[in-house]
């Protein structure tokens, strides 16, 4: 093993070792399945072959990670075993989740001086107390700012006031916060603009005002701004990742079916590399170099049926950017698209250049949305939309980074119930607090 | 012997607190490496089990339940493992400074005369016991243009220099560039932690027994110092609080194993050790959030 794996392993191993012993041998009544009484659950204190509390220092690789998910090392299903349940440490990284601070002095000896039967009680409790915390609002600000990679209020494009960057986090921090559906993301009619009063500590309602029925951050107009681009598909990724979570590259940005469109461009069959469900004259193209709909100058999908790697996930994207593009460079909705094509002039974009005449514009295959509205309801029944926000959470509270740019997939079956609990409850508050009480989060 | 100080201008404290915290983990754990690389895991049957990386939200796993407990008798996939397990990102700016401002650490003062100077011989320089800190570079000449001014600093830096100048080893967000801050370590934003932590010590040994400077360490309404005064050990109350947690036998003996490589009739060495036993456990324990 080379000298800086042993470093990097030595130190987290360091604290590993310094916590590992504040032991467990008790049931965790709050894991949403399985038999909370089964005391073989938990493990002997003493032998852990890792030497360690769980810490996983790669946080989980990538789709294109061969070994699954820990970097040179295949993940070994004892590490599981090996765990063993801590309410000292899960009430630190909790603290640190849910507030942004360490546990109070107070608050560790409460937990270390509690008996082993109720300390699931009082771990209970003191999330719940840290879910009431102003500071969970500030906590939960900034994982919205990550998610959307978006802050600040004070934005210029090119010496004029742009939009707000903060309403998209604050309207989906309030959401959380507030306990209300997970759906008003995409589908909220009302005050998505809201702002945040971190003197009085309360939200401050208000509506986008930028020309077009709100539907959730589907409308924000900082979103708009600063994701504007080329016949907006920079706006179309943000959406990809943000709620699908998978990469708008060649790796994420197709919908994979079993079944794919032999419908090719041109009169020739799709070659035997295209995946995706869509004809490829769905979209826009041309042949012979003639481009029919769209700008004189077009950009030609059709030529991307030779280099599939293109066409596999445009036959998606270009049923999707258009329902974007009328958004201009300072977030207003107006009544023809406002984004550019890079060709010579650099034209504003028109529908030709996405997709053909009267082809609707889409979420995804079989899931059309004629406009942003639509789009909301589609998305919000779109199971695998559903599933993305239940791992950004999971991904979250179990430290393992964002599951876009980290690449830290989480396979369904980990988040399965709490996809259940989501779509029961509504509330991505109740996901989450279910997930830091599950077993898992409270075992190192 | 070097002072302290003169330790603090370089790189060696880093990296002896860095090496102790390694040398506390070969003392203490097997080391992980013993897990066969390799090999792919099996499943119950037998048959090895893929471990090709599906997209997540579509991949299909082995996985016979969607249970998030523990079932020690339930096989998952090497993703699902990696997925069940806690990942290891760093501690958000924001956090670092709360938990350090809450244990008696002072992160507004800069330390210096801030006085302007460049990093060359051309333009202003600071006394000798400061240094010229960039903030926009270069601030030196460059040609014939004069660069950005820089400011004069204390040397060694004050812990609140080291925070407040930490934006871009902890990559602060950048939002024109659409970057969140980011999640895991660098070796720039693991360095700059333990720099801090490193520099925080003498502060937190000072002030953990103010109830006003550090309000996080206030038990029942009592304070602890960070080392008993009658024999200079570790108090199990204050690592508790640097760590988060509650600290067990095992912390404190650690933590006086290293006071004990101090030469007691050497006043400074003592103080060095103590320095370096807050520093460690506080490396040690955040290296993870």
């Amino acid at each position: 093993m080379d000298r800086g794996k042993v470093i990097i392993r030595g130190v987290v191993a360091a604290s590993v070792a310094l916590f590992a012993t504040y032991g467990c041998e008790r049931p965790n009544p709050y894991k949403l399945t399985g038999d909370a009484s089964a005391q073989e659950d938990c493990p002997p204190a003493t032998p852990n072959p890792t030497g360690g509390n769980g810490n996983n220092p790669s946080g989980g690789q990538g789709a294109n990670d061969p070994t699954g998910g820990q970097g040179a090392s295949i993940p070994d299903p004892g590490e599981l075993d090996a765990r063993v349940i801590d309410y000292g440490e899960a009430l630190r990284t909790a603290s640190l989740k849910l507030v942004g601070n360490l546990p109070t002095a107070n608050q560790i000896d409460a937990m270390a001086n509690e008996p082993e039967a109720t300390q699931p009680d009082q771990y209970a409790s003191m999330v719940d107390e840290m879910l009431s915390d102003p500071l969970f609002t500030v906590r939960m600000l900034e994982y919205w700012r990550n998610v959307f990679k978006m802050y600040g209020d004070d934005v210029e494009i090119e010496m004029q006031p742009a939009p707000s960057r903060e309403t998209a986090p604050t309207f989906a921090t309030r959401i959380v916060v507030e306990g209300r559906p997970w759906t008003d993301l995409l589908t909220a009619t009302t005050d998505t603009c809201p702002t945040y009063d971190e003197a009085s500590e309360s939200f401050v309602s208000a509506e986008c005002d930028n020309q077009i029925v709100p539907a959730g951050v589907l409308t924000d107009p900082g979103i708009h701004s600063l994701y504007w681009g080329n016949l907006a598909f920079r706006r179309n990724r943000f959406f990809h990742e943000t709620f699908l979570c998978r990469n708008a590259n060649a790796s994420g940005g197709a919908e994979p079916v079993s079944d794919p469109s032999p419908v090719g461009g041109c009169g020739i069959e799709s070659p035997s590399n295209y995946v995706s469900p869509w004809p490829i004259t769905s979209i826009a193209g041309a042949c012979d170099e003639v481009c029919t709909n769209g700008n004189a100058e077009c950009v030609n999908f059709y030529e991307y049926n030779t280099t599939v790697v293109c066409a596999n996930c445009h036959a998606t994207w270009n049923h999707r950017a258009p329902l974007f593009a009328n958004f201009d460079r300072f977030g207003d909705f107006q009544s023809s698209p406002q984004v550019l094509v890079p060709v010579s002039g650099s034209p504003f974009a028109v529908q030709g250049d996405w997709l053909p005449d009267n082809e609707p514009t889409a979420w995804k295959y079989n899931m059309p949305a004629a406009d942003l509205t639509e789009l909301g309801n589609v998305m919000k029944d779109d199971e695998e939309v559903q599933y993305c926000m239940v791992k950004r959470m999971w991904n979250y509270a179990m430290s393992r980074g964002d599951i876009v740019i980290n690449e830290t997939p989480v396979p369904n079956s980990v988040v399965e119930d709490y996809h259940q609990l989501m779509m029961t409850d509504g509330s991505l508050k109740e996901v989450l607090k279910a997930m830091l009480l599950s077993d898992d989060f409270v075992s190192f | 012997m070097k002072t302290l100080e003169n330790m603090l201008r370089g790189w060696t404290l880093p990296i002896t607190v860095f090496g102790t915290a390694v040398a506390m983990s070969a003392a203490c754990t097997t080391d992980p490496s013993d897990i066969e690389d390799t090999q792919c895991p099996t499943d119950t049957s037998g048959n090895t089990m893929t471990n090709d990386g599906g997209a997540g939200g579509t991949t299909a796993t082995t996985s016979e339940g969607g249970s998030t407990g523990s079932s020690m008798t339930q096989t998952y996939s090497p993703q699902e493992v990696a997925a069940k397990l806690h990942g290891c990102r760093k501690l958000r700016y924001e956090s670092v400074g709360n938990l350090l401002r809450d244990r008696g650490v002072d992160l507004l003062t800069l330390g210096g005369s801030l006085a302007a100077c460049q990093t060359d011989a051309n333009g202003p320089s600071c006394s000798a016991d400061e240094q010229c800190y960039c903030p926009v570079p270069p601030c030196m000449e460059v040609g014939n243009e004069d660069g950005n001014d820089g400011m004069c600093v204390s040397k060694p830096a004050t812990p609140g220099f080291l925070y407040q100048s930490a934006g871009d080893s902890f990559s602060f967000p950048k939002v024109d560039s659409r970057q969140g801050e980011k999640d895991g370590h660098t070796t720039a934003s693991a360095m700059r932690l333990f720099d801090i932590f490193v520099q925080a010590a003498p502060q937190i040994i000072s002030n953990i027994e103010d109830p006003q400077k550090a309000p996080a360490c206030v038990l029942k309404g009592a304070t602890y110092p960070m080392f008993d005064p009658s024999d200079g050990s570790c108090v199990e109350q204050s690592i508790s609080c640097l760590i988060g947690m509650p600290a067990t036998d095992d912390h404190v003996v650690l933590c006086n194993l290293i006071l004990d490589k101090a030469d007691p009739s050497d006043a400074t060495d003592v103080m060095k050790k103590q320095h370096i036993a807050v520093a460690t456990l506080m490396s040690a324990a955040h290296s993870c959030e």
